[in-house]
């Protein structure tokens, strides 16, 4: 199965703080957000959703990295995307929290996602309260330290 | 919260032999001669007034042995896959707490519904850090019966996002 998301689609998204977003009200400042957009955007509705954590009545989206990574048809390291693949998630996180072979991310606090189309990552920024766009170089420096890589994973069909 | 005394309430978590959980399967029976059993008997509280910040930490303490597997909201929640239960949950966020930026422990009590066949408080338990992107809250929910502040271990759920 195809999924299609366009550019246009996620230039809606910019600037825009998580209230506007999710309808069940999981919209706490001071928790991260970054899988709560991109899977609203997605429509990713399984596993840990704002849903059941808010106890809403509005579309469900997925809260967790390491489960959206987990569920990626395939997945691997920056480098190793395929040069056609120009729609992907873009994830960011240590190396040695993620087991490329067997798609396991651990559920450390530091890992981070995004969706890539064309060079160009469409993200929540945390610190901003808003999503944003970055280049893919930009996104690899999302956290300091030099075991912190970029990782792809194809869409959640 | 300080590294210090994320360590500290780690080490205390680590030395807990005793469980105040009342959903904890029957005891095993004693091949020893009786000995005096001090201070064992359960404590009452006033039910209409909400646990304490410390009684919520205390009882989440007395599950620390809760598996992970026991509702779908904790599936591979713990910092390290082979991490297996509550305990290990809860103490690898505490570990990542650092000095750099801000660290609480945000802890709420409500009155649980009463539909509930017992008077009990929702308890919500978020270990939570704050430096610029990284930024995370994961922790627990779970009841507390009102007459002695038990845990009822079906109630508890794993919460963050992230």
């Amino acid at each position: 199965m195809s999924v299609t998301i366009h550019a246009a689609d996620l230039n809606a998204y910019i600037g825009r703080n998580i209230n506007t977003i999710c309808g069940n009200g999981y919209t706490n400042a001071a928790d991260n957000h970054c899988a709560h957009f991109i899977s609203h955007a997605l429509e990713y509705t399984f596993g840990y959703t704002c849903r059941a954590a808010a106890n809403g009545s509005a579309a469900a989206a997925n809260l967790r990295v390491h489960e959206v990574f987990a569920l990626c048809p395939t997945v691997g390291r920056w480098d190793d995307k395929p040069a056609d693949l120009r729609t992907c998630l873009a994830f960011v996180t240590a190396r040695t929290n993620v087991q490329i072979p067997n798609k396991v991310m651990a559920n450390v606090p530091r890992k981070h996602v995004g969706i890539f189309i064309d060079d160009t990552i469409w993200h929540y920024s945390n610190a901003n309260h808003q999503v944003m766009t970055q280049t893919p170089d930009e996104f690899s420096h999302h956290y300091s330290g030099a075991d912190i890589a970029l990782f792809f994973g194809q869409l959640i069909p | 919260m300080k590294p210090g005394s994320a360590i500290l309430l780690v080490v205390c978590w680590l030395s807990l032999a005793c469980s105040r959980s009342s959903d904890a399967a029957v005891p095993a029976p004693s091949t020893a001669a009786p000995v005096a059993v001090a201070s064992t008997s359960a404590k009452s509280y006033d039910e209409n007034v909400a646990p304490t910040r410390k009684e919520v930490i205390r009882a989440l303490l007395s599950v620390h042995d809760v598996s992970l597997s026991n509702d779908s909201s904790c599936t591979n929640v713990g910092t390290n896959p082979s991490d297996t239960n509550i305990g290990d949950y809860i103490s690898g966020f505490l570990a990542e707490q650092t000095d750099k930026g801000q660290n609480w422990l945000d802890i709420r009590t409500k009155r649980a519904s009463a539909a509930a066949s017992e008077l009990a408080w929702d308890c919500d338990f978020v270990i939570r850090h704050v430096d610029g992107d990284d930024r995370w809250g994961w922790g627990v929910s779970f009841q507390m019966r009102a007459k002695d502040h038990t845990v009822v271990k079906t109630s508890i759920r794993c919460k963050g996002s992230g």
